[in-house]
């Protein structure tokens, strides 16, 4: 147990990371504290199944949630050991009513609805990603959830009917949680879970990610305790990020001058600039060769220029031996 | 615009003053030939809630019921001019109509009730799916054959692969297809231990019979009384003897056969 590896993606807007699945371990290891090194990875390429997080410790790669709630209590690290049986089936049950519910929802608002992806989606975890992968990762992960989304509700089905049925039911399901959650601190006890990590892992992003259309966003500030639930959470396990996020946007916001404020509205401008005229020039070279333009040089060959050459150079010497011939002759009647 | 597209709020303000009509019929595909696991399961949920809830219906069996229901899964009621797919809105029918399992539970345990419904259809629905149409020996011997009984010839081969598709492409989004059989079959052990353990020794989950209890009959009782090549399935869920005595309890009371 030297130390633990956890590679997430980076967070954005106050948040330790942009992702579900990251933000429920890395939740969860800060409920129990344990000794982590995180890191925020650039790309998901070398990841077992080609998504983040990915926990190394020695020779365990793991990948997913459950994975790592199940070794971490192998090595005696756990928050649900305050949970009696009955506990325990209630919250594993509420998990798999949040999957079933919620997640769709959480998943439509991500990377379905168009205006979110390309204003706030995108940019965020193309901001997280290196050049080459930054163009093929979030369009595979939006077709992930599409996919999803046509298999659970229909291919041929509207989707703005689609979009209405699936909100609907996530309300009913916030509701059913805040009314499960009381007044109470956590959802088991006065103590951290398992399962208020994977709740708070839900609602934070959705509470801190600003999005365009933001239907499910507000349906989770509507609900008073949910609210004060994550930001409970966040202030206890978080709060590093959360400060240092809020002292960069003050910075931001006191000395943005003119050109701060044109570079962060477009930034990689000189990337951009760089792509665009190489993407320019392979066109136009492009176009030149489709049309024949360089076909000189596809006959092009040494036999040929050397026989181009002699006819060259005997025809000089046929040309100046006229001119020869001419002087001569019109010396001579002279 | 058929008429399952309206939305609840105008089915509620429609239909609260009429009392459940007589001629209710559930429709569902043969039972004999025909029907799957996973139908059947919530067929049999469907008709156990409408019989706790002592409203008359009448079962049809078509062949195509599945292309007659309106969501494109079985089973569905008729009652008068509306036309109810599936558990959930079936019960929210009946609430609707003023008649409900649940009207003395609290909030909590209304949202108990909630999750352990979805817990069942997220594992046992799905690993019914999976055992029907991507285990092979299960596929080849039971649900191939079964499910193009109905049609002629090159149909009947032709849905079946279509319809195989569709179901891999739903596991897959749910992240099931990648999964074994060993780990589908750990899922749901982890479910049933989870509702016996909820059970405990009572007769019903609360205390009188909810729509929780039909969802559990209708599973349960299924997964052990359906013979298939694949015997896993069954055996996992056998061992949790709890809930084959609550299936055993609600098969006597209600559907006692004269």
């Amino acid at each position: 147990m030297a130390s633990i590896d956890l590679d997430i993606w980076r967070g954005e807007w106050g948040l330790a990371s942009i992702d579900l699945e990251c933000l429920k371990v890395l939740t969860y290891m800060k409920f129990i504290g344990v000794p982590v090194r995180v890191r925020e990875a650039n790309n998901p390429y070398f990841t077992p199944k080609g998504r983040l997080p990915v926990m190394r410790d020695g020779r365990n790669v793991l990948t997913n949630f459950e994975e790592v709630v199940d070794y971490l209590k192998s090595l005696h690290y756990s928050t649900d050991v305050h949970l009696n049986t009955m506990q325990a089936a209630e919250a594993s049950a509420f998990t798999q009513y949040l999957r079933d519910k919620l997640y769709p929802a959480y998943q439509y608002t991500w990377w379905v609805d168009e205006k979110n992806y390309s204003d706030v989606t995108r940019p965020a975890y193309s901001k997280a990603l290196r050049i080459p992968f930054n163009f093929y990762y979030p369009s595979r992960y939006q077709n992930a959830a599409k996919e999803m989304i046509d298999a659970l509700y229909g291919e041929h089905t509207d989707l703005r009917e689609i979009e209405k049925t699936i909100y609907s039911e996530a309300e009913k399901c916030l509701k059913t949680l805040s009314d499960r959650l009381g007044e109470s601190e956590y959802f088991f006890g006065n103590r951290p879970s398992s399962f208020d990590a994977v709740v708070f892992a839900y609602l934070a992003p959705l509470v801190k990610a600003p999005f365009p259309n933001a239907t499910l966003s507000n349906q989770v500030k509507g609900i008073a305790n949910l609210s004060r639930f994550v930001a409970r959470i966040n202030q206890k396990n978080f709060r590093h990020v959360t400060d240092e996020y809020n002292k960069q946007n003050a910075k931001k916001h006191s000395t943005g001058t003119q050109s701060d404020k044109e570079a962060a509205n477009f930034p990689n401008q000189t990337r951009n600039k760089i792509l665009a005229a190489l993407f320019a020039a392979i066109a136009m070279t492009g176009y030149a060769v489709a049309n024949g333009m360089f076909q000189r040089w596809s006959t092009w060959s040494w036999q040929r220029t050397l026989l181009l050459n002699r006819f060259r150079i005997a025809k000089k010497q046929f040309d100046k031996t006229k001119k020869l011939k001419a002087a001569k002759s019109s010396d001579n009647p002279a | 615009m058929p008429e399952f597209q309206l939305k609840d709020s105008v089915i509620t303000s429609l239909n609260a003053q009429e009392p459940w009509p007589d001629n209710v019929k559930l429709f569902q595909p043969y039972e004999v030939e025909q029907i799957l696991l996973p139908d059947n399961a919530s067929c049999l949920a469907v008709q156990a809630f409408l019989k706790m809830c002592n409203l008359p219906f009448e079962v049809e069996m078509r062949w195509n019921a599945e292309f007659m229901s309106p969501s494109g899964r079985v089973p569905f009621i008729k009652c008068g001019a509306f036309v109810v797919s599936e558990l959930e809105p079936i019960v929210q029918f009946a609430a609707n109509k003023g008649v409900s399992l649940c009207g003395r539970l609290s909030t909590e345990e209304k949202a108990e009730m909630r999750a352990y419904m979805s817990l069942i259809t997220n594992v046992l629905v799905n690993a019914e799916l999976y055992i029907s149409w991507l285990d092979d020996d299960t596929y080849n011997a039971v649900t191939k054959v079964r499910n193009s009984s109905v049609y002629p010839w090159p149909l009947g081969w032709l849905q079946t692969r279509s319809k195989r598709n569709a179901v891999a492409k739903r596991l897959k989004a749910l992240h099931w297809q990648e999964k074994t059989l060993e780990q589908v079959l750990s899922d749901v052990e982890q479910c049933c231990n989870s509702l016996s353990q909820r059970l405990g020794d009572r007769d019903y989950f609360f205390g009188t019979p909810t729509e929780l209890d039909a969802l559990v009959f209708g599973h349960v009782f299924t997964i052990i009384t359906t013979r298939l090549p694949c015997r896993k399935l069954a055996e996992t869920v056998r061992r949790h003897e709890t809930l084959v005595s609550l299936a055993k309890r609600i098969d006597e009371q209600y559907f006692k056969r004269p």
